[in-house]
């Protein structure tokens, strides 16, 4: 690209040098979003380095001490079709297969849909229900951060210059606990969505809560953790009326604007409604007190 | 920029490119115009070609990072005759204006490759990344059915 250098290391090391080498570096990984930008002149890397040759990075879901890792170059479809994920994780399943479009998916990564820091990125919310952590390499070394930390304001992460996301890792779910991932739109396809919510619930043998994670996007300048509404839910037992007063909570937490997508007015009517079904939904398929 | 070489519809082409992106390198330099400028930002799917057997948004695509892959345009989808796929487009007149066809050809194919008896709904949502402003998506999506059909 003419202003752009290219360069495609083959190892991480090399990659890390060369994001911190010079001023004005981008990873590139799928590029759905990048290159968009670059080609409209909003990003103009003086160098973009690409990861995809990195073995370290390759596409990967791995299952490991008590945690699912999710590497770096791993794209939506790879997401889409693993059958661990549909089993274990089924939000992350719903929220990566509503991506843009076949085409897009087979080259989002998950990385980068977090690295884009979009407030209404699908994937985001999910994670951080599910308490997922982001590993990063860079220049000073190795280091994890919560999704909550990692985004920090709008199209805003906490990536220092050369650094990279290099894994998502995600805990495995307990025994009764699910999870769940609703998407409003304006069509059924090709979206960015009005609201979307992301779901965890973890319940002991008597339908109580254990732990609950909520997540939602495009309702504030970056993907919305709801604490009230987690509170109110942990260490009560799940019913309809509590996931109701959970909805309000989070309504109550959200600021969403107006675009040509929706009115703010809409948006903060609907989490309610989006928050209660996903926690229904969750507990639905964690089999406790249904 | 540097050299790339890649392989487009089975001919392997190593040069310097001037264009920035594939879709451009496909058309402007390899003169293969078939896949389409439209919304250059990855949101209509006519620029769609299959990189590497999956189907890909060419605009989205820098220049270099298409080095060392394998790409197949609409162009590649005949040989001495229509492809199958091609000759149900025809007979389901899936084709109006006729400009967002060669994307949805290569994410019909590019379904076909991996499932080759997709349901309806499956149809619709591999190719929910093609649109037609003439509104011919039930063409479209007949014509892939009766090409996964087979010939009867």
């Amino acid at each position: 690209m003419s202003g752009s250098r290219y360069e495609r290391p083959a190892s991480l090391s090399e990659a890390v040098t060369l994001l911190a080498g010079s001023d004005n570096t981008h990873p590139l990984s799928g590029g759905t979003d990048l290159a968009v930008a670059m080609r409209y002149g909003r990003a103009k890397p003086g160098l973009v380095v690409d990861l995809k040759a990195i073995p370290e990075l390759a596409p990967s879901i791995e299952m490991a001490d008590g945690l699912l890792a999710i590497t770096a170059n791993t794209v939506m479809t790879d997401l889409e079709n693993d059958e661990r994920i549909r089993k274990l994780l089924p939000a992350l399943v719903e929220a990566a297969r509503v991506v843009g479009s076949v085409q897009i998916r087979n080259r989002a990564t998950l990385a980068g849909n977090l690295a884009n820091a979009s407030p209404a990125a699908d994937t985001p919310p999910v994670l951080m229900a599910l308490g997922a952590t982001i590993v990063i390499h860079g220049p000073s070394g190795i280091r994890a951060l919560s999704v909550d930390d990692f985004l920090v304001d709008y199209r805003t992460t906490a990536l220092d210059p050369g650094e990279l996301i290099v894994a998502v890792q995600i805990p495995m779910p307990a025994r009764r606990s699910s999870s769940s991932f609703l998407k409003l739109g304006v069509r059924r396809a090709m979206e960015i969505s009005v609201v979307c919510v992301g779901a965890s619930i973890e319940l002991d043998e008597d339908g109580s809560i254990v732990k609950a994670g909520l997540g939602l996007g495009s309702v504030a300048p970056v993907t919305l953790r709801p604490r009230n509404a987690e509170k109110l839910l942990v260490g009560n037992t799940a019913s309809p009326e509590l996931f109701a007063a959970a909805g309000d909570a989070a309504g109550g937490e959200c600021s969403p604007i107006d675009d040509l997508r929706a009115s703010g007015e809409y948006r903060k009517a609907m989490v309610p409604v989006l928050v209660r079904r996903a926690l229904s939904i969750a507990q639905e398929r964690s089999g406790v007190g249904v | 920029m540097k050299q790339i070489v890649l392989t487009v519809n089975g001919r392997k082409h190593s040069y310097i490119p001037g264009e920035s992106f594939l879709l451009e390198v496909l058309r402007d330099h390899l003169e293969l115009t078939g896949s389409k400028v439209c919304c250059l930002e990855g949101e209509c799917g006519a620029c769609t070609v299959i990189m590497d057997g999956k189907s890909v948004n060419s605009c989205l695509i820098l220049a270099e990072e298409a080095d060392g892959a394998e790409i197949i345009t609409v162009e590649g989808l005949a040989g001495e005759d229509l492809s199958p796929l091609q000759g149900a487009f025809l007979d389901n007149a899936a084709a109006q204006c006729g400009f967002c066809i060669p994307g949805q050809l290569m994410a019909a194919q590019a379904l076909l490759d991996r499932n080759p008896s997709p349901s309806r709904a499956e149809v619709r949502e591999a190719l929910a990344g093609n649109l037609c402003r003439c509104a011919g998506y039930e063409q479209i999506t007949d014509a892939v059915l009766d090409a996964a059909r087979g010939p009867t």
